[in-house]
């Protein structure tokens, strides 16, 4: 029914030559054949009226027998073809062909319109042919769809990345790119990468490394450009590239990457500085501990935690005059007096077997081959968990003090032996230092007197003036000469009944302007049943004077505590009575001491006052000596015999 | 006795010393001012006199050496030790800072009022000297700066020609300059000129440059 209407369609060419069975023959071969093809074909007139389509212009673009005759642009199959009239126009006129794109439902076809020729060669129409192109169009709208994607991803990404053709000229490139380059796609599309930002990427490297990834290198080095001007200042940045290739394309591209390593740059240089830094505060600290340890006045060593020395200061080698060397092969014991090698040895040994602090003295041979004696001290240095990391020593020269020491000891001898027997020399050094000022000042006052006499007019006031001073002073140096002598030569004592509270009370009252002056309290516990003892006067005096005095000026360097005087008198026992002066002051390292002859402590003593003290106790048959706790003040006691021997009292029988 | 005639301070701690040694020292016929302590002697007003020292070397406090340290400028007075019982060391230590004497308790009269003596005559002197240079200073000062150029080749004896030519200026400039020196240095003739300058320790020029 079909093949009849389109047979219907075919009236108007009928007759194209005059044998009618053959020419049906033909038509008939042509309708089968343009009904067999899957193209949907229709032939327009010139009057855009429709004289034919074939099977497949009815199948697939929907057109029915009764469109023949009709004119195109009121089938609406033919909306789709707006200018279609117009371009049969001109294919008729021009008799080329013509294209158009024709969509019907969800088929796209791209129309060819080629003149329909008579034999006679005159164009009286068009031959529409429809081909169906709806796959090709669906796959070419994933590849836009895709294109766009990758567009967008390649916008996102905050480096910039640009394509170069394979004579390294920009293709194209992201946002990122563009935007730091503050160039537009148009500015720099085919400019070469060279030419890009003042030419900072003209460098050898990176031409030959892209050269050898363009000749087919499957890897290439990141190459680093420093000092690259972007619209954010200076910049650094690290290029990358990979190449491109596409199946089917000879065309070789190169993706170049930028990655920016500005920030991290700085903060390696400003790591760097601080590393810098660091390491030149270590180097100065080093120096300065190796400074200091090369210029103490020791001679210091360093030794590993099983007692091997690894350390020796300039000080040690100077000293020495060996080497490190020389001290590694004969070892430091070949240094030591051969005397001392043992006990040393000894004790560093013990000192490592326990962790113990190590201290000893020994000799040490000196350059010149002269022994010094040396104090060795040495500490180990621990780690966290208290094991012995190494050993620090200090080796101190105590030559001189120990020679000082053994020339004191030796003096010290000498002299308990002189206190003992009171020896000339002491006497006269002790009269020298308490007759000299009066002395000196009877001298004087004497050559005064003559000069006022001899004067014209002679100065009579002055000269009885200095008469006077003479007779006084003369006085006083011979008291203290009287009173040494009868000490020291042992002349009988003037011994009287002598109540010695009472000397006590007389002595706080000459020493009273002194106790004011220096801010000293006195607490007193006179046993008022004391009794007398037989002694000198002006000799008891003398002491109890001088063990006040002591006391009070013992105290003067007391600062933080009330500077208190306790002095107390008993009974001490049947036939002796005890006196005893406490002071409050830093007390004495050697309470023996202090009576022998010029011992002193004070600027400007001679060390008399106390070794007379006790030659006039002893002449007296007493005993007289010192007690101090370290830091808690000293008390002097004495004992005297009693004038009158009590009973002694007898416990009550039981 | 005037205001300028010399004066001998002694600084001793004991009253029997000071006593004796201010009578045997006015009986000398000097004045005398007496003090307990070198801080009493610091803290006093001196007269400007030509003076010298008496001090103890043990005195309480601030001893003798240590304020003769302090005493180290050119105007203190001269210095005289006495001592109870000098040790060679400090005896040798005050010597070398420039003590005139050093003197053992007891000394004579002779030599204390000796090297009273002895003292103030140095002290006079040096203070002579400091006044003469103080007053050539004076007169140094009013020398223009060309004109202190000039000094050193006048009392090298140069003459004005020679001068004028290594100061590339004329024989008639340093003839002027000249003139003007002795005028303003109150020189009545060269050879005073050469004294002064030699007081003032200006170094004479060699020889032409």
């Amino acid at each position: 029914m079909q093949r009849g209407t389109i047979n219907g369609g075919w009236t108007g060419s009928q007759g194209v030559d005059g044998d009618v069975t053959a020419a049906n023959m033909a038509t008939a071969d042509l309708i089968n054949i343009l009904d067999a093809v899957e193209v949907p074909v229709v032939i327009l007139r010139r009057d855009f009226t429709i004289s034919y389509f074939n099977k497949a212009g009815a199948d697939m673009i929907g057109l029915s027998p009764s469109d023949i005759g009709r004119v195109s642009r009121d089938i609406s199959v033919f909306d789709a073809l707006p200018h279609l009239e117009q371009q049969c126009s001109e294919v008729i006129a021009g008799g080329v062909e013509s294209r158009a794109n024709f969509r019907h439902g969800e088929k796209w076809f791209v129309v060819r319109i080629s003149p329909y020729t008579k034999v006679d060669r005159q164009v009286n129409g068009t031959v529409l042919t429809f081909t169906n192109v709806t796959a090709f169009r669906a796959s070419t709208d994933q590849a836009i769809y895709e294109r766009e994607c990758t567009k967008a991803i390649l916008n996102t990404v905050a480096d910039p990345l640009v394509v170069l053709s394979a004579d390294l000229r920009i293709q194209t490139g992201n946002c990122a790119f563009y935007t730091m380059f503050g160039v537009s796609r148009d500015d720099t599309q085919g400019v070469p990468l060279y030419e890009l930002g003042h030419g900072v990427f003209e460098l050898a490297p990176l031409r030959e490394h892209l050269k050898e990834m363009l000749g087919g290198s499957p890897a290439f080095q990141p190459v680093e450009v420093d000092r690259v001007s972007t619209v954010k200042g200076q910049r650094t940045l690290i290029l990358d590239a990979h190449p491109l290739s596409f199946p089917g394309h000879s065309e070789r591209r190169v993706l170049v990457t930028f990655q920016d390593i500005t920030a991290i740059k700085q903060a390696e240089t400003v790591l760097r500085e601080l590393n810098e830094t660091l390491e030149r505060q270590v180097r100065v600290r080093t120096e300065e501990l190796s400074l200091i340890i090369e210029t103490i006045p020791g001679l210091v060593w360093c030794a590993a935690p099983d007692g091997e020395l690894n350390y020796l200061n300039r000080r040690i080698l100077d000293y020495t005059g060996a080497s490190p060397d020389t001290f590694a092969q004969l070892g430091w014991t070949n240094f030591i007096h051969p005397d001392d090698v043992e006990p040393t040895v000894g004790a560093w040994s013990r000192a490592v077997a326990s962790d113990q602090p190590y201290d000893t003295q020994c000799r040490l041979r000196r350059s010149d081959g002269i022994y010094r004696w040396f104090q060795v001290l040495g500490q180990a240095a621990r780690d966290n968990k208290g094991g012995v990391t190494r050993w620090y020593g200090l080796l101190i020269d105590i030559d001189d003090r120990r020679n000082m020491e053994e020339a004191l000891r030796s003096s010290e001898t000498r002299l308990s032996r002189a206190t003992r027997t009171a020896t000339l020399g002491e006497i006269a050094a002790s009269i020298a230092h308490e007759i000299n000022q009066p002395l000196a000042a009877v001298v004087a006052n004497g050559h005064a007197c003559l000069r006022w006499l001899s004067a014209q007019p002679p100065g009579l006031a002055k000269v009885q003036e200095a008469a006077t001073r003479i007779v006084r002073d003369g006085t006083e140096a011979g008291e203290v000469i009287r009173r040494i002598r009868a000490l020291f030569k042992h002349a009988p004592l003037d011994k009287i009944d002598l109540d010695l509270n009472e000397v006590i009370a007389e002595v706080l009252r000459l020493l009273s302007g002194e106790r004011t002056k220096r801010r000293v309290s006195v607490e007193t516990d006179l046993d008022k049943d004391l009794g007398p003892v037989a002694g000198d006067r002006v000799q008891l005096q003398q002491v109890v004077f001088n063990l006040l005095l002591n006391g009070i000026e013992a105290m003067d360097s007391v600062l933080d505590r009330p500077k208190k005087l306790f002095i107390r008198s008993k009974r001490h026992s049947p036939e002796t009575v005890l006196i005893e002066i406490q002071d409050s002051g830093v007390g004495l390292k050697d309470p023996e001491k202090v009576f022998e002859a010029f011992f002193t402590t004070k600027e400007n003593g001679m060390g008399m006052g106390l070794a007379v003290c006790r030659a006039i106790i002893d002449a007296h048959h007493g005993r007289l000596w010192a007690a101090s706790g370290e830091g808690a003040g000293t008390t002097f006691s004495f004992t005297l015999p009693a004038a009158v021997v009590r009973a002694a009292t007898l416990p009550a029988a039981s | 006795m005037n205001s300028d005639s010399p004066i001998v301070f002694v600084v001793d701690d004991d009253h029997r010393v000071r006593e004796a040694l201010s009578s045997l020292i006015s009986s000398a016929g000097l004045r005398v001012a007496v003090f307990n302590s070198a801080a009493e002697f610091l803290e006093s007003e001196k007269p400007d006199a030509p003076a010298c020292l008496v001090l103890d070397l043990q005195l309480p406090g601030t001893s003798g050496l240590e304020l003769q340290q302090q005493l180290v400028t050119g105007d203190a007075p001269p210095i005289i030790f006495i001592t109870g019982h000098g040790d060679i060391p400090s005896s040798v230590r005050a010597m070398k800072a420039g003590a005139i004497e050093f003197l053992s308790k007891p000394f004579g009269e002779q030599e204390l009022l000796q090297a009273i003596a002895g003292a103030i005559a140095l002290d006079r002197t040096a203070r002579q000297k400091r006044s003469q240079l103080a007053e050539l200073r004076t007169h140094y000062d009013l020398l223009t700066p060309r004109e202190r150029e000039v000094l050193p080749f006048v009392v090298a004896g140069f003459a004005n020609k020679v001068t004028a030519a290594d100061l590339g200026t004329s024989e008639i400039t340093i003839g002027v300059h000249r003139g003007q020196i002795m005028r303003k240095m109150g020189a009545r003739s060269l050879a005073e000129l050469v004294r002064m300058a030699d007081t003032l320790g200006i170094t004479r020029i060699a020889r032409p440059a």
